[in-house]
């Protein structure tokens, strides 16, 4: 009796392949290109780390410095707790509300604009006239004592987002209700992330990371490790700091998470984190994390936000509309 | 059956493959713990110590803090600074792990071995990264 070949031939050697690329797969025996890292502490009050593959010292010196320069001044911009003597920000618009139009960059009032975007993308989940509101949830944090419930309601109707008016051509803005503050804490980084993108890309950086606290950035692949592209890790909701049980591999384009587990204070057992429901006035309780992945920081970091403010079946259709894709845990 | 044999031999070659695909998983699964940790102080080293004697300490400069090595493992035991995240940050023991006090500027990191197939990703998302609380910032 003839004995069949255990493996149809076409099969056999796929396997054999397979086995092959396994055995010598580890051995990595590329050319190692040169990788450069450096770390930023003072950034949008978080840790960022920059990575970089294939540069020589002195043109990765030249990229880097560059690169924490537009980010300082992107974070100064947006910072709302500082002044800075040489540039108008939006601590300066906060403190200017129903007083004056104020002059900013036409850098600063882009961003504005997006962030008047956003608004109406996220259906008004991401709404950046939220100061009034967030601020007594961050005093709440503080003091790990709940915000009165009034309080919240008072600061609720001194958020609408038409307080916000922004000149173009003039390069000005203005907040017209003297109660209302402007936090971006939602859109800064991903927004950050992607005028670093965007410079990294007139200077013709091929092969990076890049970590805005999270928010990752990633363009090309790390040569020299065998690998075809980066890895991201997701933080694990319920696992410690750093685990991760999914990853994400890609070439070029950005993943935000937006998590109910990295910011959060307990009053009575009861857990309140950090991304508050501008409809409800209080956090969010559809997911533990959702991570967005698609090409551009902004949209990324906004669409996370957004995604966590509904159910799954309300974001579908906007994360299709974005061509984005979200991982929720 | 002349068939038949070269099959045989496919199997023999393919299950000698897969030995030695074992035996590589085996010998870079097994490669030796991380021996040092770095203490870093914005972006710059300041201390380096060994993992493999336990101890608790205050790195240099920082009376403030307190460190634990156990079992070749490293952590924040206690700080000072006010949103706790780098104690909650726990242990670390593999190559490119850390853990930051943001407000104190200070990380310690388990050093990348060049050499190694590291297996770790290039970077983590939505890991309950330090803000700076002085600043009184929360991001959304």
């Amino acid at each position: 009796m003839k004995k069949k070949s255990l493996l149809p031939s076409g099969k056999r050697l796929l396997i054999f392949l397979l086995v092959l690329t396994i055995s010598t797969g580890s051995s990595g025996c590329q050319k190692s290109a040169k990788k450069h890292s450096c770390d930023f502490y003072d950034l949008f009050d978080t840790f960022s780390n920059f990575t970089c593959y294939g540069l020589d010292d002195e043109s990765f010196g030249r990229i880097k410095d560059g690169l924490y320069d537009l980010l300082l001044s992107f974070h100064q911009e947006t910072d709302i707790y500082h002044s800075y003597p040489e540039i108008a920000n939006l601590k300066d618009l906060n403190d200017s509300t129903g007083i004056s139009p104020l002059d900013l960059s036409p850098r600063l009032i882009r961003f504005l604009s997006f962030c008047k975007d956003a608004y109406e993308i996220s259906d008004g989940k991401v709404n950046v006239m939220i100061g009034a509101l967030t601020s007594l949830w961050h005093e709440a944090r503080e003091t790990k004592t709940l915000p009165d419930e009034t309080l919240l309601r008072e600061a609720a109707t001194h958020t609408d987002i038409s307080f916000l008016s922004i000149d173009p051509d003039a390069s000005t803005a203005y907040i017209t209700d003297p109660a209302a503050s402007i936090d971006v804490g939602a859109l800064a980084k991903g927004y950050a992330g992607r005028l670093a993108m965007e410079y990294l890309a007139e200077e013709g950086v091929e092969n990076y990371i890049l970590s805005l606290g999270g928010n990752i950035c990633v363009h090309g692949k790390p040569l020299g490790t065998g690998r075809d592209a980066f890895v991201v890790g997701l933080q694990d909701p319920d696992g410690p700091d750093g685990t991760y049980n999914e990853t994400v591999s890609l070439t070029d384009g950005c993943v935000v998470t937006s998590g109910d587990y990295q910011r959060y204070f307990e009053v009575d057992g009861i857990r309140y984190h950090h991304i508050i429901d501008p409809m409800t006035l209080y956090p969010a309780a559809y997911h533990h994390s959702v991570t967005v992945i698609c090409d551009d920081s902004a949209l990324a970091d906004l669409l996370s936000t957004t995604l966590f403010l509904m159910d799954e079946k309300e974001g579908s259709p906007l994360a299709e509309q974005f061509n984005a894709k979200v991982i929720y845990k | 059956m002349e068939r038949k044999y070269t099959d045989r031999k496919d199997l023999i070659l393919i299950i000698c493959l897969l030995i030695t695909a074992g035996l590589l998983y085996l010998l870079f699964s097994f490669k030796k713990p991380a021996s040092t940790c770095e203490i870093i102080l914005d972006g710059k080293v300041i201390q380096t110590v060994s993992l493999s004697e336990d101890q608790t300490f205050s790195p240099e400069g920082f009376p403030e803090i307190t460190l634990e090595i156990r079992n070749g493992k490293i952590r924040f035991l206690s700080s000072d600074c006010p949103d706790q995240i780098c104690v909650k940050s726990g242990f670390i023991s593999h190559p490119g792990e850390y853990a930051i006090c943001l407000p104190h500027r200070l990380m310690i990191r388990i050093p990348e071995d060049p050499s190694s197939t590291d297996s770790r990703p290039d970077a983590v998302t939505g890991k309950a990264v330090p803000n700076v609380h002085i600043c009184g910032r929360i991001f959304l």
